[in-house]
């Protein structure tokens, strides 16, 4: 029943983006206006894991100097397969659950609780509508209010957004001040059930969606330094309250009646994080016209997570028409303070032994992180092309899971009507 | 030693401060050509950025930054 809800009104909602699309298009050839068009194809891999496949289409529609509408549908299919975050033992595996809808947990062993593997069979499907509007006021405010959707077969997210900006000292200056809030439904194909409660009782059908909020504001300031850089901080900070578990991942229990036991349970994180970040970005373009561009982030929330991120971009110009871009990121993060990558019994009470909050997700481990790619572009009269490709690998402190390798590549396409 | 050490370390930060005056030297406002292209935007290109944000999001624990809002996602 509430499956069928969600698919209602993700389809009225598909529905009315793409008449709001249709209506763009049509008005842009009646005003003397201009307007983008962004196409884009994403290929994203992991080793022996997840591979995604996504579309883009965006359109950015200048009415007037004062008004500027954007929109954007994206859609992406994931398949593969992803840590679960149990342990198992090599001589005895079983299937959990997968979102594609391949059910049930299945498969006994050990000391009586379920044997799991990572989860097989994974395919997920998503579209989401970003929509925006951006107003100037007197060539010196301006506001863009936005509004998104996404939906998945596990999952539906409602957001908006505001943002308002105000230009000083002749524009050398610009301050900005933004607000952000969503709505999720997070659900699972074989339900949402009990934080840390033993797979074992799982009863089929016996579950709920799990929901949560999430609230982020921000500031930054954009100067003006020479001709030819720019430098912009931020702050941005946030809360997420309500179900913040995954309902896919499990944490093992080792031990209990016997040493050899293996007891599963879903994860249970806390239900509220705050979050902040502090940001800083710098472009600078040289004599011979080629432009660096630096990017730091400082990040640290109320789960004990810390990270810096470094990411710097290098285009060089191959004549008027074309570019290359090397590009290097790291990132390197603290483990959360519920991380682990499974939980010792010390009795056969094994209920007893239970944390408050544990997960054995990767993601909330120790990581450090290192991307490199290159982007090549070029422009003519068909507009604007890009395509870039990236590796990405990283490195966790725990688990059989915690390396990880992916590969990127995208190809964009940017046409311009103009009147 | 510790006076030798804020001495050295005031002379620094003075000649920083100079370095960064003969950093900025804000352009007129009909000098801002340059700046107005798509290549000097800040947080490049917005398609790019856009798929970045995502994959990182869904790989790594961190999840604010650059942008405010945003679509949620099932991924993290």
């Amino acid at each position: 029943m509430q499956l069928t809800r969600k698919k209602s009104i993700a389809d009225a909602l598909a529905l009315a983006t793409c008449s709001l699309l249709a209506q763009t298009s049509q008005s842009a050839y009646a005003v003397d206006a201009d307007m983008d068009l962004d196409l884009s194809f994403l290929e994203y891999h992991e080793n022996h894991r997840v591979r995604v496949r996504e579309m883009d289409v965006g359109a950015k529609w200048i009415y007037d100097e004062d008004n500027v509408f954007s929109g954007k549908l994206i859609t992406d299919a994931i398949t593969g397969s992803t840590p679960s975050g149990a342990l198992a033992p090599a001589s005895k595996t079983a299937t959990l659950t997968s979102p594609s809808g391949v059910s049930g947990a299945s498969g006994t062993g050990g000391g009586g609780g379920l044997l799991i593997r990572p989860i097989e069979g994974f395919v997920d499907r998503r579209v989401a509508i970003n929509a925006s509007w951006e107003r100037t006021y007197n060539r010196t405010y301006r506001t863009n209010v936005g509004a998104t959707f996404s939906n998945e077969d596990d999952y539906q997210s409602y957001g908006g957004s505001a943002t308002f900006a105000y230009d000083l000292n002749q524009k050398l200056t610009t301050l900005e001040a933004g607000v952000g809030y969503s709505y999720d439904f997070v659900g699972s194909v074989v339900g949402v059930h009990k934080e840390l409660g033993n797979l074992a009782n799982d009863i089929p059908g016996d579950y709920n969606d799990g929901e949560k909020e999430i609230f982020d504001w921000g500031l930054s300031a954009t100067q003006i330094l020479t001709r030819r850089s720019l430098v912009k901080v931020g702050y941005s900070s946030g809360t997420v309250q309500g179900y913040l578990s995954d309902p896919y991942k499990v944490i093992t229990m080792v031990g209990g009646a016997k040493p050899s036991d293996f007891n599963y349970f879903h994860e249970k994180r806390p239900n509220s994080r705050s979050r902040s970040s502090l940001n800083f970005d710098f472009n600078q373009e040289r004599e011979d016209n080629d432009v660096v561009n630096v990017y730091y982030r400082y990040y640290w929330d109320s789960w004990g997570i810390n990270s810096h991120t470094v990411d710097a971009r290098y285009r060089h110009e191959l004549g008027n028409t074309r570019y290359i871009q090397p590009h290097v990121r790291v990132y390197r993060q603290s483990a959360a303070d519920f991380f682990t990558p499974y939980i010792q019994a010390t009795s056969s009470d094994i209920e007893a032994d239970l944390p408050q909050y544990a997960s054995a997700d990767n993601r909330l481990d120790t990581m450090v992180s290192y991307t490199v790619g290159v982007k090549y572009g070029l422009s003519g009269s068909l507009g604007k092309f890009f395509a870039r490709f990236e590796m990405m690998r990283q490195i966790g402190s725990k688990g059989d899971y915690r390396n990880l390798t992916a590969e990127i590549l995208q190809f964009v396409w940017t046409l311009d009507f103009k009147k | 030693m510790k006076s030798l050490f804020r001495a050295a370390l005031v002379t620094l930060l003075l000649s920083g401060c100079a370095e960064l005056q003969a950093l900025y030297q804000p352009p007129q406002p009909w000098e801002r050509d340059l700046l107005a292209r798509d290549k000097m935007s800040i947080g490049g290109n917005a398609v790019e950025a856009g798929t970045d944000d995502h994959i990182f999001f869904s790989k790594e624990a961190s999840s604010i930054g650059r942008n405010i809002g945003g679509g949620g996602c099932g991924c993290n």
